[in-house]
This record gives C-alpha cells, sequence and structure tokens, in this order.
C-alpha cells in the first residue's frame, strides 16, 4: 500500500515560488507521470516526496500519514536520478548493497537481495564492474537495480532516461513499463518528454510555472485537454492553434478565423462567445487533403506550403495560413510540394475552441 | 616563388625568435643550469668562497655518512612531517568540510583561513613567538588561568618540534583547504542525495562518499605537504635555531648553517644533493604507494 497525496501544498525557493498550492493523489500502485517543460517544478514535487526538498505551505501524506518533517531514509521510497548518481569508487554489486549494508542487513541477506535484483534486470554479469566501465544503459539499469533491491513501497524516477540515445530510450521505456507489473509499487516518474509520458503514466499530471494544468489518463489528455497549455503540450508535433471570432448566421454558430479564410460549424456551447475573440485548436493529425469519412464535415482552407518533412510511413506539411503556422499530418503520398498552394479539410468535430484571455477550454 | 619569400622571411625573422626567447634562456642559464653544473663540481671540492677552492675527491661524502649531526638533523625533519602532514590533512579537510557547508560569513571565513598562506613566514614565526613564549606566551597565560601546569613549548626538546608542526601547519592549512574545497565541490549532490534515502548518516555520507571521491586530492595534498615539509627552515631558524639540543635543527637549517655559518661550501652542497635525492626517493615511494592503492 502506497497512497502519495498532497495537500495544497507550495515551495518556494526564496523569494520564487516553484510550487504554488498543489493538490495532487497519487493512487496505490498507480504510475504517475509529472510531465512539463524545464523548470515547471515537476522535478521539485518529486523531491518534495523523497523528503530531499522541504515544503514551505501544505501536507504531504504517505498512506494517510503526514510526512513534511520526515527524514527521507524513513519514508520507504527509492529513488533513480537523472545522472544515476552511482557511486564510482564501488562495483555494480556494491552500489546495490549500500543502502543494505548501511540499514545493518546481514551479509547472506544482502547477497541474496542484489543478486535477486540483478537477475530481474539481467545485470548479474556487471556486478563486479564500476560505472566507469558501463555504458549508459548498463548504468541505468543498476541505477534501477540501487531502487529496487530495497524493495521500497514508492519509486521515484527523476527524468531517468533522459541521458540515454533515442534507441535505448525506447527500449528503457518498455522495460520500465513491465518492471512496474512485476513489482507492484506506486511509481511516481518525472519526463519533460511526452512520449514518455503517454506510454508509461497510468495518468498523468501535466504541470506548468508551478501549478498542474490538469491530471487525467493519457488518451483523455489528448482527447480533452482542459486549457491551451496541455492541448499544446501533449502531441507532437503540438496542435495548430488558430485565432478568429465566433459569429452567428441562420444555420447557426460558425468560426471564422482572423484572415476571413476558414469557416466552420461551431457548437453551441459558444454562444455566449458570439463576436468575441476566441482561439480553435486542431491537431496536425486531423487536417486532411480530402474529407476522410462520408458522415462527418469538414471545413476546408487554403494554405501555402512552406516546408514538408517525409518520415517514410508519414510526412508532415507545415503551411501557413495568412501569417499562422500550420502543421499537418499526412500519408505519405498526399505530401505536397513546398511553395505551391494546397486545401486541407478539419474535421469539425475534432475542433477544440479555447478562451483567447484564460486559455480555457470552453467547447 | 613561395619557397624564395618563405626562405627570406625565415632569414628575415633570423635572430628574432631567439630574442625573444632569451630572457628565460638567460634566466635558465644563471640561474638553474650554472648553479647544478657548479654544484656538481663543488661536491668534489673544499671552498669556504674566499680562498681558492681545494680538490678533495669524495672525502666530502664520507664525512657526510659520519655526520651524526646531520642524520639527526634528517631524523628531526621525518618527525616533523610525521607530525605534521596527518594534522596538515585532518585540519584542512575538516576546515575545508565545514567551510563547504551553509555556515554564516563563509566567504569571511574561507578568505580569512587563507590569510597565514600570504603572510611572510617571519611574521607569522615571530607572532607564533609570542604564543608559544614560556612566561609571557599567551598560550602558557591562558593554561595557567585555566589551573594548568605550563608548557615548555619551545624549551623542551620533546616539544619544540611539535610545536614547530602545528605552527607551520596553521601557516599552511589555507592553501589544503582550498584544494579539498574544490575536491568536495566536485562531489556531485545527487550522490549525496542517493545516499540520504537510502539512510547513511552524515558520518557514513562522509566515510562512504566523500573520502573515497577526493582520494585523488589527499594524495596530492601528502605529496605538497610532503615536499613543503622537507623545505622546513624559517621556523625553527628564527624560532630556535635548531635547538635546544637540535631537537629542531632540520635538515635544511644545517645545511643553510654549513654553508653560511661555517662557510663549508663543497660539503654543504654535497648534503644539499643528497638530501635532494632523499625527497625525490620519499617522493616516488609515496606515488607508487599511491598508485598501487588506486
Amino acid at each position: 500500500m502506497a497512497v502519495i497525496k498532497f495537500e495544497h501544498v507550495t515551495k518556494n525557493f526564496g523569494k520564487i515560488t516553484a510550487i504554488r498550492n498543489v493538490d495532487l493523489e497519487i493512487r496505490d500502485k498507480e504510475f504517475m507521470v509529472l510531465v512539463g517543460p524545464s523548470g515547471c517544478g515537476k522535478s521539485t514535487l518529486l523531491r518534495m516526496i523523497a523528503g530531499l526538498e522541504e515544503i514551505s505551505a501544505g501536507s504531504l501524506y504517505i498512506d494517510g500519514q503526514i510526512v513534511n518533517d520526515l527524514p527521507p531514509k524513513d519514508r520507504d521510497i527509492a529513488i533513480v536520478f537523472q545522472n544515476y548518481a552511482l557511486y564510482p569508487h564501488m562495483t555494480a554489486y556494491d552500489n546495490l548493497a549500500f543502502g543494505l549494508k548501511i540499514r545493518g542487513f546481514k551479509k547472506s541477506a544482502i547477497k541474496e537481495k542484489v543478486l535477486e535484483a540483478a537477475r530481474v534486470l539481467e545485470i548479474e554479469p556487471l556486478l563486479d564492474r564500476k560505472p566507469k566501465a558501463m555504458s549508459g544503459g548498463q548504468r541505468q539499469r543498476v541505477a534501477i537495480g540501487r531502487a529496487i533491491v530495497r524493495d521500497p513501497k514508492v519509486f521515484l524516477f527523476d527524468e531517468p532516461l533522459s541521458n540515454l540515445d533515442a534507441k535505448l530510450r525506447g527500449q528503457m521505456r518498455l522495460e520500465i513499463a513491465s518492471l512496474h507489473k512485476k513489482l507492484q509499487a506506486t511509481i511516481v516518474y518525472v519526463t519533460h518528454d511526452q512520449v514518455e509520458a503517454m506510454t508509461l503514466g497510468d495518468r498523468i499530471a501535466v504541470i506548468n510555472q508551478g501549478e498542474i494544468q490538469q491530471i487525467d489518463t493519457p488518451q483523455n489528455l489528448y482527447n480533452f485537454p482542459k486549457n491551451r497549455f496541455v492541448a499544446g503540450f501533449i502531441g507532437s508535433p503540438p496542435m495548430n492553434f488558430i485565432d478568429g471570432v465566433i459569429r452567428r448566421s441562420a444555420k447557426g454558430l460558425f468560426f471564422e478565423d482572423s484572415s476571413g479564410a476558414l469557416y466552420a460549424a461551431a457548437p453551441q456551447a459558444l454562444e455566449a462567445y458570439t463576436c468575441r475573440n476566441i482561439v480553435m485548436g486542431i491537431r496536425p493529425e486531423h487536417l486532411h487533403v480530402r474529407p476522410e469519412k462520408e458522415a462527418e464535415r469538414y471545413a476546408s482552407f487554403n494554405a501555402e506550403v512552406q516546408l514538408v518533412e517525409r518520415l517514410g510511413h508519414e510526412s508532415f506539411a507545415f503551411v501557413r495560413l495568412h501569417g499562422t503556422p500550420i502543421a499537418a499530418r499526412l500519408a505519405p503520398e498526399d505530401a505536397p510540394e513546398a511553395n505551391t498552394t494546397m486545401t486541407l479539410y478539419a474535421a469539425i468535430h475534432r475542433m477544440h475552441f479555447f478562451d483567447k484571455e484564460t486559455g480555457k477550454v470552453i467547447a | 616563388m613561395t619557397e624564395h619569400i618563405t626562405k627570406r622571411s625565415r632569414n628575415r625573422n633570423g635572430l628574432l625568435p631567439y630574442l625573444i626567447v632569451s630572457p628565460y634562456l638567460i634566466h635558465l642559464l644563471l640561474f638553474v643550469l650554472f648553479p647544478v653544473v657548479f654544484s656538481i663540481v663543488l661536491t668534489f671540492h673544499k671552498w669556504n668562497i674566499i680562498s681558492p677552492m681545494e680538490y678533495v675527491g669524495l672525502d666530502n661524502f664520507k664525512r657526510l655518512i659520519q655526520d651524526r649531526l646531520f642524520w639527526k638533523a634528517i631524523l628531526n625533519t621525518l618527525q616533523f612531517l610525521l607530525v605534521h602532514i596527518p594534522l596538515q590533512i585532518i585540519a584542512a579537510l575538516a576546515l575545508a568540510y565545514f567551510l563547504n557547508q551553509k555556515i554564516f560569513m563563509r566567504p569571511f571565513f574561507r578568505a580569512a583561513f587563507f590569510m597565514p598562506v600570504v603572510i611572510s613566514g617571519v611574521v607569522v614565526t615571530i607572532l607564533w613567538q609570542q604564543l608559544y613564549g614560556l612566561e609571557t606566551g599567551l598560550l602558557n597565560r591562558l593554561l595557567i588561568g585555566l589551573g594548568l601546569n605550563r608548557v615548555e613549548w619551545l624549551s623542551n626538546p620533546v616539544i619544540a618540534m611539535i610545536s614547530i608542526a602545528i605552527m607551520a601547519t596553521w601557516k599552511n592549512v589555507g592553501l589544503y583547504v582550498i584544494l579539498f574545497l574544490v575536491g568536495l565541490q566536485a562531489v556531485p549532490r545527487s550522490y549525496y542525495e542517493a545516499a540520504e534515502v537510502e539512510g547513511a548518516t552524515a558520518w557514513q555520507q562522509f566515510r562512504y562518499i566523500t573520502l573515497p571521491a577526493i582520494n585523488p586530492t589527499i594524495f596530492m595534498v601528502v605529496i605538497l605537504s610532503t615536499i613543503g615539509g622537507f623545505s622546513l627552515f624559517i621556523e625553527p631558524y628564527i624560532m630556535t635555531d635548531g635547538g635546544p639540543l637540535n631537537s629542531t635543527l632540520s635538515a635544511m637549517l644545517y645545511i643553510y648553517k654549513q654553508a653560511f655559518g661555517y662557510y663549508h661550501m663543497g660539503y654543504s652542497v654535497t648534503l644539499g644533493l643528497f638530501f635532494a635525492l632523499i625527497i625525490v626517493a620519499v617522493v616516488v615511494i609515496q606515488k607508487l604507494a599511491i598508485e598501487k592503492q588506486d
């Protein structure tokens, strides 16, 4: 059992507020990902759980017990650092054994636990080596081994894959996911990489400027972003945002972009925004070169093609709609030529509308 | 054509490179090469600066082997090192450790501990003479004030060298504090955080993480303070003149006395060269020991 709960938690570094009034509950055995841009406070949140960062205001609970003043060693947690923090003068075995030795385990018990952890992570051949003689991926494994060897209630991962190359990152991602299944423990995982966040998290907390923007499952974050920040952060390339106004006609409400080149029927929920500025968001994958399905409605517009990226299985067209940059994810055979004009069809039911001032989603 | 130009410009530059390096070259010849060669020549001669040199063959070396005072001076120097080096390392490491914490007025204290390094050795020695004075010295007054017996800091043959070692440590500690500070600051904070999460106490963190991490610095300090310690001169020269009973007579002081006290130039140079060999030998042994441990 390990439930972690932040209640109105604030963290100040001098005059700077790094975390502002955060409420967050991480469920037992949940894989919770904290994601956000650099400096958003996600690592600070993680370090608070570890007890490495003091809490300026509010309460942090682990299994119902307030742990604000509990030293790290008494929290039954383990942390994997971005730079691994393996002790360079110790072999992998000694690195794994260190915490157990400190806690006064018997030599035979230490050996048993270290070998078990090494077996799970398949690092037995590395046990005699010092970190210097290991590759980045091997060090990463040993660092994870050091965390699991103590069998803690909570695992904390602080951007553990950011020092690895892309291929290894993908591989380790799968391993961490399967490790979570095996260990059945609560995991809190910090990353700025949305692919890691989407693929690993049971739920994701999107953080910006010290505040939680939205907590939800990966799919819900993608489908129903609560505000412009989340909409722009989740998805790659990010969602396109087009400024415009809501107008009323005989057929109902419609959205007109600021250049007057794009018209789209708008949901009734936007009634209150009639004649007001608004931001429409549409993901690159919801723009097509022709209407995809008979039953659906599309808004078509012409745009100038600036650049085309061909990735083999798909292509990205970067176009401009009267100055507004727009990205479209297209099938390779649909990719246009650069410096031409193309017609794009935006799926109307996939559009998101945001309040221009607050950035909050309206419909 | 190009070849012609290069040749010409090389010719035109002819003397310039030599002119540019000449100050260093002159210095090297006059103050390094010449003294070395002259010293080696001197070891086979008897010379009191005024009379002409007299060739004596290997007499100086024979005398060195039988010179009990010289061996005592070497022993004294080793005794000094035995106190000075461990004291130096422990004091410097402890100070560096605390000066690396978030303490009140940290920049001031860091500068304060470095002060003695840049103060002239003569000034420091005279200052410590005031501290070590038998009747009026500050330390003894303090001891008497506390109801304790006074200590013969500089007049007891057993204690005098230790007193000098303490003073030399105080004088040089700032330099090694800086070296240790550099070493301590190079240890990533995440090592300590990982250890803290594992449950290591402050002492265990120091023992298992800090010490191994700054091992190279410790070795460097050992070698530097060995070399520095061998050249112990100003302190006994001013404070005790090698006494009492030659207990603080350092090798350097003895060599100096042979040269400028008795004008035994040939013999003094022989001692100097021999002493240099000892220093090299000790440092090489230390280095080998370190490499073996690594």
